[in-house]
C-alpha cells in the first residue's frame, strides 16, 4: 500500500442505485489508488450518501476525479476534504 | 395526457426507440432476447433491423450509423456472449464521444447471480467505459430507463449507454405511456453553480488574448463536429487571419482547401501544424482533449503558447496539458462569442511561415510518396480524392465531397487517408480515434451507408484489419448495402511494421500476413472486385469503382516497404519530426 500519499475524505450525494458503489469506486481503481474506507447511508428520498477515505498523490489528481464524477449522471453532489495521514 | 396501452415490455421498449426517431437497428438475436426479436417481427415496416454476424459488429455499425446521421445508434444483443462481444465497441464509442444505447438482455431476474446459462454481469464489465448503465428488471421501468438513456448519450459529451433488459421484464405486460418530460424529471437533479459570469469573463479574456497574439493558432477537434461549429470557426479564422490545424477525429471540420488551413496536428501530422504548434504564442483549442498523440511528450508541448481550452466536458481540462483559460461550454456557442470580439490583424508573415513548412513538406514527402514507381497507399488515397469524390460530386451536382462519407479502419490506411482525404465541411469522415480499434471500418461503414443512405460510403481498410471483422461481407450480402471497400493490401500489419522497422531493429516478428484470396472471397459474398498492383492502373481502377452499382472492392496490392511520414516517434516532442 502507497503510504506516502495523502489521505482524502469524499462526500457524495447520490441516487440510491445498485451499482452507485461500484461506478464511485472505479473512479480510483482505475487510476490504481487505494480507496481505505467506504460508508454508505440510503436516504428516505431513493438517494443515498457516501463517504469514502482514499489515498491519492496530489490534489490536481483529486481535482480531476471530482471532474469526472460530476459528469456521472447519478452524482447529484461531490466533494472532498484533505486529512492528515500519519503513516505518511 | 396520452392513453396508457397496455403492452409486454419488448413492445414497449420498440415504441420507445421508434419515439426517439431512431429507424434502424443492429443487432443479433439469442435465447434471452427472442421476446424482443418475436415483436420486432411486427413492426418490419417502421423498424429496419440489420442482422449483422457478430455482435462487435453491430455495436461498430451503430457507432458508424450514429457518426454519419447525428441520431444516436442502437445495436441489440443476447446476454452473456452475446452482450460481452459488445465491450470493444462501447469502449470505442466511450472514447470517441459518440452516442450508442446498447440494448442487452439479460437472464430472468430472479436467476440473476446463479450463474445461469448466458449470464454475464454487464453493469459491472461496463462501468468504467459507458456514460451510464442500468438494469431493467421490471417492464414498468421501461418507458422512464429507455428515454433516459437516450437523453443522456446525445446530451453533453455524447457517449456510450447500456440497458441490460432482464427476460422477464421483455414479457411481462406494463401499462406503457411514452412521456419524455416525466421520464427525465425523474432523472437526478444535479446542484451546480452558476458559472456563466465567470464563463462570459474568460471568454473576454480569450478574445483580447487572441487579438494581441501576434501568431495564434486554432486546434480544432471532434467537439467542432459534434456540436456543428464548422462553420463559425472559418468565420472565426478568416475574421482574425488565424491558421486553423485539426485533430484526427476533427479532420472534416475546416475545408481542406481553406486559406487557412494547415494540415492535421499529432504523430502522423503535416509539418505545418505541429510546427506552428511549436512556435505559436496564443493557442485556441476547440473540442479536442490534448491526447498523447497530438501532444508528443507534453513537457515540450507548445513551449511558447498561452492556451485557451473550450470544451464541452470539464473533464478534459488541465488532464494532459495544463491551459491558460479554460471555458466550459458548447463550442459553437463559445465560437460564436469569441467571433464578435474578434478583430481583424495582419499575420501574414505567421502564415507565409506556414506556407514555407508546407513547401518543405510537400518538397520532401508529398512529391517523393506521389511520385514512386511502385503503388503505395498515398497514390491509392490520392485517385480516391480525383477519380472518385469529384466524379460523384460532379454526378450529384453537388459540392466536392458533399455527398461521400470516408470511413477508415485503423493503422497506416487511416493515417494515409486522414493526410492524403481531401475532405471538406461537408464530407463525413468516420475513424476509430482513442482507442484505435482495428476492425472497425468494415461494420462502420455498413452503419454509415444505413445513417446516410443517400451518400456514397467510401472504406479505406487494410488487410489486417479487415479480416478481424470479415464476416461483416455477410451483411452487405444479406441487406444489399452499397458501400465501396479499398483495400490497402501490403499484406503485412503495416503500423505496426513500421515500428519495428524503425524502432526495433528491422525485426518483422509476426507481422507478415498470408493472405486468402480476396477475390474468391468478393465471388462468394457477390461483391464486384478489381485488383490493382501499380500506379499506371489505379486511376483506371478507382474509375471503374466510380462508375459500378452495388458493393464493389478495389484490392491494391501496395508496396510493403512503404512508411507514414511524417512521423513523431512515441514519447519524443514535437519538435522531433523524422522524414524519413
Amino acid at each position: 500500500m502507497e503510504t506516502n500519499m495523502d489521505k482524502y475524505v469524499v462526500d457524495a450525494l447520490v441516487r440510491n442505485r445498485l451499482d452507485i458503489l461500484n461506478r464511485i469506486t472505479s473512479l480510483f481503481i482505475v487510476k490504481n489508488l487505494p480507496v481505505l474506507s467506504v460508508l454508505f447511508s440510503a436516504t428516505e428520498n431513493n438517494m443515498a450518501v457516501i463517504n469514502l477515505i482514499c489515498l491519492c498523490p496530489s490534489e490536481d489528481v483529486m481535482k480531476r476525479i471530482m471532474n469526472q464524477a460530476n459528469n456521472f449522471v447519478d452524482i447529484s453532489e461531490i466533494y472532498y476534504t484533505k486529512t492528515f495521514n500519519p503513516n505518511k | 395526457m396520452q392513453k396508457a396501452k397496455h403492452i409486454p415490455g419488448a413492445d414497449a421498449l420498440i415504441e420507445c426507440i421508434l419515439a426517439e426517431g431512431i429507424e434502424t437497428v443492429f443487432g443479433y438475436p439469442g435465447g434471452s432476447i427472442i421476446p424482443i426479436y418475436d415483436r420486432l417481427y411486427d413492426y418490419r415496416d417502421r423498424l429496419n433491423h440489420i442482422l449483422v454476424r457478430h455482435e462487435q459488429g453491430a455495436v461498430h455499425a451503430a457507432e458508424g450509423y450514429a457518426r454519419a446521421s447525428g441520431k444516436v445508434g442502437v445495436c441489440l444483443a443476447t446476454s452473456g456472449p452475446g452482450a460481452t462481444n459488445f465491450v470493444t465497441g462501447i469502449a470505442d464509442a466511450m472514447m470517441d464521444s459518440t452516442p450508442i444505447v446498447c440494448i442487452t438482455a439479460q437472464v430472468e431476474a430472479d436467476k440473476l447471480g446463479t450463474n445461469f446459462f448466458q449470464e454475464a454481469d454487464m453493469l459491472g464489465i461496463t462501468t468504467p467505459i459507458t456514460k451510464w448503465n442500468y438494469q431493467i428488471t421490471k417492464a414498468s421501468e421501461i418507458a422512464v430507463v429507455v428515454p433516459q438513456a437516450f437523453h443522456i448519450a446525445r446530451s453533453d459529451r455524447p457517449g456510450p449507454v447500456l440497458i441490460s433488459l432482464t427476460k422477464n421484464a421483455q414479457v411481462e405486460m406494463c401499462d406503457y405511456v411514452y412521456d419524455r418530460e416525466y421520464a427525465l424529471s425523474q432523472m437526478v437533479q444535479v446542484i451546480r453553480p452558476d458559472e456563466s459570469e465567470k464563463i462570459s469573463r474568460r471568454i473576454g479574456d480569450a478574445i483580447d488574448l487572441l487579438n494581441k497574439a501576434e501568431k495564434p493558432l486554432i486546434i480544432a477537434g471532434q467537439g467542432v463536429i459534434i456540436s456543428g461549429a464548422e462553420n463559425i470557426l472559418a468565420k472565426c479564422a478568416n475574421k482574425a487571419c488565424i491558421p486553423v490545424a485539426c485533430t484526427l477525429l476533427g479532420r472534416s471540420a475546416m475545408n481542406f482547401h481553406d486559406h487557412y488551413y494547415i494540415g492535421m496536428v499529432g504523430m502522423h501530422g503535416n509539418i505545418p501544424a505541429n510546427k506552428m504548434t511549436q512556435e505559436a504564442d496564443v493557442i485556441l483549442a476547440v473540442g479536442m482533449r490534448f491526447s498523447d498523440r497530438v501532444t508528443g511528450r507534453v513537457a515540450n508541448y507548445a513551449p511558447k503558447a498561452k492556451i485557451i481550452h473550450v470544451d464541452i466536458d470539464k473533464t478534459e481540462f488541465n488532464k494532459n496539458v495544463t491551459v491558460d483559460i479554460k471555458i466550459h461550454g458548447d463550442a459553437k456557442e463559445v465560437l460564436e462569442r469569441i467571433y464578435k470580439g474578434l478583430v481583424f490583424k495582419d499575420r501574414e508573415s505567421w502564415r507565409k511561415y506556414g506556407y514555407e513548412q508546407y513547401a518543405y513538406e510537400k518538397e520532401k514527402v508529398i512529391i517523393p510518396k506521389l511520385a514512386s514507381p511502385s503503388l503505395n497507399m498515398a497514390q491509392v488515397v490520392n485517385a480516391i480524392n480525383d477519380h472518385y469524390i469529384e466524379k460523384v460530386s460532379e454526378r450529384g451536382k453537388t459540392e466536392f465531397g458533399e455527398n461521400v462519407v470516408l470511413v477508415t479502419d485503423v493503422g497506416q490506411n487511416q493515417m494515409f487517408a486522414a493526410r492524403y482525404l481531401k475532405l471538406t465541411r461537408k464530407s463525413g469522415w468516420i475513424t476509430s480515434g482513442g482507442l484505435g480499434t482495428m476492425g472497425f471500418g468494415l461494420p462502420a461503414a455498413i452503419g454509415a451507408k444505413c445513417g446516410k443512405p443517400e451518400s456514397q460510403v467510401v472504406l479505406i481498410c487494410g488487410d489486417g484489419g479487415i479480416q478481424m471483422t470479415m464476416e461483416e461481407l455477410g451483411t452487405i450480402l444479406q441487406a444489399g448495402i452499397d458501400i465501396k471497400i479499398v483495400l490497402l493490401n501490403n499484406a503485412f500489419l503495416g503500423m505496426v511494421r513500421q515500428w519495428q522497422d524503425l524502432f526495433y531493429d528491422k525485426r518483422f516478428s509476426q507481422t507478415r500476413l498470408v493472405n486468402p484470396d480476396f477475390e474468391l472471397i468478393c465471388k462468394a459474398y457477390k461483391i464486384k472486385y478489381r485488383c490493382c498492383n501499380s500506379p499506371a492502373d489505379i486511376e483506371d481502377a478507382v474509375d471503374e469503382m466510380a462508375a459500378s452499382k452495388g458493393p464493389f472492392m478495389l484490392d491494391a496490392f501496395v508496396d510493403a516497404e512503404s512508411n507514414v511520414f511524417p512521423m513523431i516517434p512515441g514519447g519524443k516532442s514535437l519538435d522531433d519530426i523524422r522524414i524519413k
